[in-house]
């Protein structure tokens, strides 16, 4: 064939020379033209050596002479010597400038040179060319030319398909995955991150355990953590919404700039994935407009609002006119995380499908995914994404029954990755009388990590009318999901649910006329639910939320019971009918104002009960029924006593109104109770309550300990531990106890955070710097009221400055927010200030004071 | 002679004034004066004017305007991390003790003064306060209000003639 084209090529250009020989002609190209005759006339070249030297002086001439003629001569010199590659670089240019000298056959060369050096784009270009030509010559184009453009465009196009596929997670990965996942949903987050973390070593792209981690992290404040978790998981899964979301969220709280980019490119991202989250729309325009961007934040304000009710068009109407005002038009890029490629023999046949089917779509493209998927299917059987895949094109043609016969199938192949029972599930939601099947798949999605699941398990308990297993996951969703799509209506949702329980306690009176119910109800009252000790023994940190209320009890009712009740029973018993009279009055005011007794005063019962009720409540917000009446020795005998009060009431308006009118009976009667309400309502039992919250929620402060703590963080972060030099009471905390009122919860998370901050800072400052540090502890007293304290000293050598707004401001860093917040919630204080004493070298130090047990005498 | 006793009941409510009075028609040989502030604002003049003999605190100020309430509210709120409402409830929960400090250089040496708070379990907090005013007591255990009463008047000096 080449001989043919080279012969053709020689005739052409002989003939040309012809033409031309009316011009002068150089001498040089005279005899050129002689030897390329000559060659050309012989069978095949005599001499390669001559050829090559005709060659180079072809070249040399092109460089001085360039000219159509010897560009065409030096192609066909090239096919002579087989240099396909230079004939084929000549014909190119050729082409590309003198396009009208090739034939068909040329091009069709071109083309099939292009394919094989894998220039699939070129090819294109010359099959086009090839079409061209015949079409101009008036003869048949043959149907295979078109088909091959399609096939290389599609191959072309494959090329930038991303598909990231780990390895399914092993048994034992997911053996820990399911750990983890228990011990979040019994609150112990820290431990499940440990089993967390162990189920991404064992499997890398695990991305369930990913994004598990990275809502603990998210949680504890711990940004940076998240941060690198939800990438982990997006590496593994670009698509999945949960890790976009989330990602995005924590990134557009970061300072840097790129960052804010990233997290808006993200948010988009996300949108595009969930388009009925309308929602989001809103937080994007919003997050756009404060970016500068007025243009995008007016497109995604616009596209909420037609999605969008008339209260809330109404609403953002405002937002929508300034957002017109600005238009402009920034630049602005994101960053899309890459995806590490695997390989698979399904992969090249996937990538082909992905196409056909996400990107053409249409009818024979479909069809021809899932011819490839199939084949996709057959070389590697474990390879989900080719399942997934089929199983969108079934959806997309609503073949509903080989959708899910897809969709079991890719679980089959990797259960465990959420989203494909989330596909299922939803799927199964569609079909009428399936519902109990589908939750039972939302069930297993749950377990393999869907936070979507949560939300769906608790709409399905909510139809089938299981409130209380519906209030469990609403809160879970909730809590794991608190920036998700369906935050505002879990949240709706409980508010209702809080808002019916109290019509229901309000008709309550409906309740008791059903005798038998009511009966049902005492039972299951009597028995039910547990005591103050027990709820802080499982979850210590409740302590410092019921201090203040164990606090107003302990003044409200102890102490005014205590100084009211003892003369006031000893009055009436002795006085006489007017002392009696003016006690009764006395004791009725100071016993029932606010139960429908006009006073200024504050009655003791009425108020006592609320404060009884309020700790109840503080326990029910955390899913804990406290039965302080029934079930609680400390509190029991409480009631009883605010009881009996209760029931004298009419004895004492007798007295008040006529002493004499009070029965003897009814007197000793009233005599009983009063004494009885004496012995209870005293500071003694008040300090016991007092006690047992100290007990439960107290920790003891240990020198030691902290300094093992502080080796574990250090540990942990890979880095040498930092000195630790203990100073005042912590140096003899084994001989001077010092027990603080924070439960060993918080307490280790203060510390723990401090350490971690300074073991950073550290490294900050140099890889080779390892920090100092000193500790120190002071017991102290507030100058006003007398309370007992102890101060607490963390100095430090860290160049890297810190300010108290560092620590307490809306800017606090890392886990100083979180110290700041502890601290504050257990009535503490926390701020900067100059090293503690004996270690006057460092820099400076983190004040913490917290309040103290107080301490018994020395004897 | 009818001894006098004037006593000075620092409260928000009325609970204990209201007390005192039905106790104190158990005590005819004494002359009880009963009076009630509910601020310090309204209890400087009195001492200041030297009236009071004794001086019974409550504790707890929650039914008082948050204007009212004594001490460094700004100090406090820096302490608590900006936390305004935290700094107003220390504050009003403790409002006898910030009176008390307040108040403390102007009142006599040995003044009898009670304060509605059982020190019984903590006695070094009582030790640490008396540092700054030594005539300081605070309620026992099982005492009832006419315990207190009766202690104020065998008192020395606490029923001087008005």
């Amino acid at each position: 064939m080449r001989r043919i084209l080279a012969c053709l090529l020689f005739i052409q250009a002989s003939f040309h020379a012809d033409l031309d020989a009316e011009e002068p002609c150089d001498a040089g190209e005279r005899e050129l033209l002689q030897s390329v005759h000559l060659l050309a006339a012989a069978p095949r070249p005599s001499d390669e050596r001559q050829l090559r030297g005709i060659r180079d002086g072809v070249r040399r001439l092109r460089l001085t002479e360039p000219s159509l003629l010897l560009d065409v001569t030096a192609a066909d010199l090239a096919l002579v010597a087989s240099d396909e590659e230079e004939a084929t670089r000549i014909f190119t240019e050729l082409a590309r400038n003198s396009g009208e000298l090739l034939s068909p056959w040329d091009r069709f060369d071109l083309a099939r040179a292009a394919e094989a050096r894998g220039d699939r784009r070129g090819a294109i270009f010359q099959y086009g060319h090839v079409l061209t030509s015949l079409q101009r010559r008036g003869e048949t184009t043959p149907a295979w030319i078109g088909d091959r453009i399609r096939r290389l465009d599609v191959e072309d196009e494959a090329r930038t398909v991303l598909v990231a596929r780990f390895p399914a997670p092993s048994a034992a990965a997911r053996q820990a995955f399911a750990e983890g996942r228990k011990l979040m949903s019994l609150g112990r987050e820290s431990e499940a991150a440990e089993c967390l973390r162990r189920a991404l070593r064992l499997s890398p792209g695990y991305v369930e355990a990913a994004l598990a981690i990275g809502s603990i992290e998210a949680r504890a404040g711990k940004t940076p953590e998240a941060i690198a978790a939800y990438r982990t998981a997006l590496a593994a899964d670009p698509a999945r919404f949960e890790a976009i979301l989330s990602l995005a969220n924590l990134l557009w709280v970061e300072p840097d700039r790129q960052a804010k980019e990233e997290s808006l490119a993200l948010l988009d991202r996300a949108i595009s994935l969930r388009p009925e989250a309308n929602r989001l729309r809103k937080e994007a325009s919003e997050r756009w407009a404060s970016w500068g961007d007025a243009a995008r934040a007016l497109e995604r304000l616009d596209a909420y609002r037609r999605e969008s009710s008339e209260e809330e068009r109404r609403a953002t109407e405002a937002a929508r006119q300034r957002l017109a005002q600005r238009v402009s038009h920034p630049e602005s890029g994101g960053g899309v995380s890459s995806a590490p490629d695997l390989t698979s023999p399904a992969l090249p046949s996937y990538k082909l499908a992905e196409v056909y089917a996400l990107r053409r779509g249409d009818a024979a493209s479909l069809d021809a995914a899932l011819d490839l998927l199939a084949e996709a299917q057959r070389l590697d059987r474990g390879f989900a994404p080719a399942f997934e895949l089929e199983a969108t094109i079934r959806h997309r043609r609503g073949e509903s029954g080989r959708e899910e016969e897809a969709l079991r199938r890719a679980i089959t192949a990797d259960p465990t990755r959420a989203t494909l029972h989330e596909r299922l599930a939803a799927l199964l939601s569609r079909e009428p009388g399936r519902k109990a099947e589908a939750l039972a798949v939302w069930e297993r999605a749950e377990r393999a990590g869907s936070l979507e699941a949560l939300f769906q398990i608790a709409r399905g308990f909510e139809a089938a009318g299981e409130k209380s297993r519906a209030e469990v996951f609403y809160r879970r969703s909730l809590k794991e999901s608190p920036d998700g799509p369906h935050a505002d209506e879990s949240r709706l949702w409980l508010a209702s649910r809080a808002e019916n329980r109290k019509r229901i306690s309000r008709a309550g009176g409906i309740v008791l006329a059903l005798g038998a119910a009511a009966f049902l109800a005492l039972v299951i009252r009597r028995y039910s639910g547990t005591t103050l000790a027990r709820w802080l023994e499982s979850d210590p940190a409740q302590g410092r939320a019921i201090r203040p209320i164990i606090g107003r009890l302990r003044h409200e009712t102890f102490k005014h019971g205590g100084l009211l009740l003892e003369d006031s029973a000893q009055r009436l018993r002795t006085g006489d009918d007017a002392v009696r009279k003016s006690t009764a009055s006395l004791l009725l005011s100071r016993l029932f104002s606010g139960e429908d007794f006009p006073s200024a005063n504050r009655g003791l019962v009425p108020e006592s009960l609320r404060t009884l009720d309020e700790l109840k409540r503080c326990a029910s917000e955390q899913g804990v029924s406290l039965n302080l009446r029934h079930k609680d020795t400390l509190f029991s005998p409480v009631y009883a006593a605010l009881f009996d009060l209760r029931r004298g009431r009419a004895s004492l308006e007798k007295i008040a109104r006529e002493p004499a009118s009070l029965s003897s009976r009814a007197f000793r009667s009233l005599e009983r109770r009063m004494r009885r309400a004496t012995e209870i309502l005293s500071p003694a039992q008040g300090q016991k309550i007092g006690a047992l919250v100290d007990a439960t929620s107290s920790t003891r402060a240990d020198g030691k300990a902290l300094d093992s703590l502080l080796r574990q963080v250090a540990h942990e972060a890979k880095s040498v531990p930092p000195k630790l030099e203990l100073l005042g009471a912590l140096a003899e905390s084994e001989r001077v106890p010092i027990q603080v009122r924070v439960d060993h919860g918080d307490w280790e998370t203060i510390w723990r955070n401090l350490f971690s901050n300074a073991i950073a800072a550290g490294s900050e400052t140099g890889a080779s710097f390892i920090p100092e540090l000193a500790l120190r502890a002071d017991k102290e007293r507030d100058p006003i009221t007398g309370e007992a304290l102890v101060r607490f000293v963390l100095g430090d050598d860290i160049p890297r400055p810190l300010t108290t707004e560092m620590i307490r401001g809306r800017a606090a860093e890392r886990g100083l927010g979180i110290v700041a917040d502890l601290v504050r919630r257990n009535e503490g204080m926390v701020d900067v200030g100059p090293p503690p004493i004996g270690a006057e070298r460092l820099r400076k130090g983190i004040v913490i004071q917290l309040p103290a047990v107080e301490e018994e005498p020395c004897r | 002679m009818k001894s006098g006793l004037r006593l000075l009941i620092v409260e928000d409510g009325r609970e204990y004034i209201d007390s005192f009075t039905a106790l104190a028609g158990q005590h005819p040989s004494h002359a009880i004066e009963l009076r009630r502030a509910s601020s310090l604002a309204q209890t400087r003049p009195l001492l200041e004017s030297g009236w009071p003999s004794a001086f019974f605190f409550d504790i707890v100020f929650d039914r008082i305007p948050e204007e009212e309430l004594c001490g460094d509210l700004d100090s406090l709120i820096a302490r608590f991390g900006g936390d305004r409402a935290r700094a107003v409830r220390q504050l009003a929960d403790n409002q006898g003790f910030y009176i008390l400090d307040a108040l403390a250089s102007l009142l006599p040496p040995k003044i009898p003064i009670v304060l509605a708070y059982d020190f019984s379990g903590e006695p070094l907090r009582l030790e640490a306060l008396r540092s700054r005013i030594p005539s300081l007591t605070g309620l026992s255990d099982g005492a009832g209000l006419s315990q207190v009463l009766r202690a104020f008047l065998q008192v020395p000096g606490a029923t001087e003639g008005a």
